[in-house]
């Protein structure tokens, strides 16, 4: 071929691809926190008790700004939007942050488009030892951690380190096996999750809730236990987003650019651990969020860790207030029903595709 | 002169109670290029972890420039040796281009990425490699023969002094197999890069100055091809009468010529 059409090639392909995806991450950002910024006041003014737009930002404002307003609204509407509605909205979009964190951070740790943490029974593990917590009749809080939150962490860690070591040592391909260890795995867990709730008597309610999965009972006390381990741990996953981007081409190509794969495996594991801890110990479990987003993230914005994290974290809260807005204006139905309705046949698409394109 | 860029000293090495490599002794020049043959449970691809850390030695010593292996962290090794693996599956679709950039995960920023220069680097690579109108494409819709060029540009951006490569001609064509063969040639000519190549084509072997021949986990032979792939090595290692390969080295009518001449 000559040299001319050569150059000409690569300078077509050059300003057809490296101008719009040099920018695309940042248009996306600014346009995803316009759509958050959108979507939480609209699930602040939404509401089976309707409060005025202006009574609501009003409200909002006057517990945030160091300000005097003259009050126009009542008691029980300032009730409603400050201590049902802003924490609620709150805590959707901290979950929802962090279960899109997660679902990225498992995605590229065990190179799996389809692992995240409801699928990985990860979720589960921590639901049952929020239930186990809620069994146990000792109250430990220092601050708002106490027994519940360090027992969904025990549960979450350990239900990924035994679906990673399982998955590695049964045979078949990489992709079936983790997917169906993570199956076992969830299934016996639910099953225990029922025991839990058999046993529970009183707190029936509680562990039910965390089945169903809920941002019934947000307050700022729950918020408060919630947001600084997601908020750390997404912050401490983001600085290691080279491992992530190393681990893309597997374990050893990642080891031959300069990753120590064992050790950034183990810390990225635990902090993804952690989140899902966190986030199920208010929410209870809210599937498939953790394994949209990333995917539609990576489908914009290809397939680096630096940008497809951030971007996550900003679509889970998105799409996590969203659902719940939904759930609440059909009438209070759990959240996850609404995930899953979304979430479920994304899943069966993902899977039809993997097995099509990912074994060579 | 300068400590040598590779040396083995004394290196046995293998998987649990299972000894592979028994009393290896090497030494590879700065600036040397060298291919490795063998038959298939020789030892080549176990040769090829020590070399690149993944495998520690049960016994002996590896330098890497005058400095004990072990002694480095996996990104100082991975500025100084780049490893063109053999093609594996992808989770997600990524670009030419970003599979690329990868290459220069060693030399990045750990909070900002690429700069100016590392994208430099990447272009200058996708060029060289000759993957110019593939860029933007997804990796996943290529060839196996096109995404081990893919692997070998991530090895050119990754700009170590040393690179290694693990059958990087398998998947490819003849016009490929020679490109890559020429690429290496210019890495080691124009850039001063030292190279060592995993092949199983004795013929392509047969055009790299120094040939190390394994066998049963020992170096059966080491020397340039005239020498290391006599007819005689590769009767006794790879089992096989020399004339039933074509013209090479080993064949009677090369060996006469290379004796009159």
């Amino acid at each position: 071929m000559a040299p001319g059409r050569d150059t000409l090639a690569a300078a077509r392909a050059g300003t057809a691809f490296a101008w719009p995806r040099a920018r695309r991450p940042l248009g996306l950002a600014i346009a995803g926190l316009g759509a958050l910024a959108l979507v939480a006041t609209l699930a602040v003014a939404l509401g089976t008790v309707s409060v005025a737009p202006g009574e609501t930002l009003g409200i909002v404002l006057s517990r945030v700004l160091p300000i005097e307003l003259t009050r126009t609204w009542s008691p029980t509407a300032e009730t409603i939007v400050w201590d049902l509605r802003v924490p609620r909205v709150l805590e959707a979009a901290t979950v929802g942050l962090g279960l899109a964190v997660a679902g990225a951070t498992f995605q590229g740790l065990l190179r799996n488009p389809l692992a995240d943490p409801y699928v990985l029974g990860t979720a589960s593990g921590a639901a049952l030892g929020a239930a186990v917590a809620v069994l146990i009749p000792i109250r430990v809080e220092i601050l708002a951690f106490g027994l519940l939150q360090v027992l969904a962490f025990l549960g979450a860690l350990g239900s990924v380190a035994l679906v990673y070591r399982l998955s590695r040592t049964t045979g078949g391909s990489p992709l079936t096996s983790l997917l169906l260890t993570g199956y076992a795995l969830g299934s016996l867990l639910a099953a225990a999750l029922a025991m839990a709730m058999y046993l529970s008597g009183a707190a029936l309610r509680q562990i039910f809730s965390y089945l169903l999965g809920s941002f019934d009972n947000a307050s700022w006390g729950e918020l408060g236990g919630a947001v600084p381990i997601v908020a750390i741990a997404t912050a401490l996953i983001l600085l290691r987003a080279r491992s992530l981007n190393g681990l893309l081409l597997g374990d050893e190509a990642a080891a031959h650019l300069g990753v120590d794969v064992g050790r950034e495996r183990a810390i990225l594991l635990a902090l993804a651990s952690l989140i899902t801890a966190a986030a199920v110990s208010v929410s209870g479990l809210v599937g498939f969020v953790g394994l949209v987003v990333p995917h539609v993230v990576r489908l914009l914005v290809g397939p680096n860790a630096r940008l497809v994290l951030p971007l996550s974290a900003i679509g889970g809260a998105i799409l996590m207030i969203g659902a719940d807005l939904v759930a609440r204006l059909l009438g209070e139905l759990p959240v996850g029903v609404i995930t899953a309705a979304v979430g479920a046949p994304f899943f069966l698409v993902l899977l039809r595709r993997a097995q099509r394109g990912y074994e060579v | 002169m300068s400590a040598a860029a590779l040396a083995l000293r004394g290196v046995s090495a293998g998987y649990g109670a299972r000894t592979v490599l028994r009393d290896i002794d090497l030494q590879i020049a700065d600036g040397e290029w060298v291919a490795v043959v063998g038959p298939n449970g020789a030892g080549k691809s176990t040769l090829l972890r020590l070399l690149t850390g993944l495998l520690e030695p049960a016994v002996g010593t590896i330098e890497i420039g005058g400095r004990p292996l072990a002694s480095l962290a996996r990104d100082e090794i991975a500025r100084r040796i780049a490893v063109v693996p053999q093609p594996a599956a992808l989770p997600f679709s990524a670009t030419v281009e970003a599979i690329v950039s990868l290459g220069r995960l060693p030399h990045e920023d750990p909070i900002r990425g690429l700069r100016p220069a590392d994208r430099a680097a990447v272009a200058a690579a996708v060029d060289r490699v000759g993957l110019g109108r593939l860029v933007g494409r997804d990796v996943r819709e290529l060839s196996l023969g096109e995404r081990q060029l893919v692997l070998l540009a991530v090895a050119v951006a990754q700009a170590a002094p040393i690179v290694m490569l693990d059958e990087p001609t398998v998947h490819l064509d003849i016009r490929h197999q020679l490109d890559v063969i020429d690429l290496l040639a210019d890495l080691v000519a124009r850039d001063g890069r030292t190279v060592v190549t995993v092949l199983h084509d004795l013929q392509l072997a047969a055009r790299i100055p120094r040939v190390i021949v394994v066998a049963g986990g020992r170096v059966a032979a080491d020397g340039p091809p005239e020498t290391a792939l006599r007819a005689d090595v590769i009767r006794d290692v790879f089992d096989v009468p020399p004339e039933r390969l074509p013209s090479g080295p080993w064949s009677a009518a090369q060996v006469e010529a290379a004796r009159n001449g």
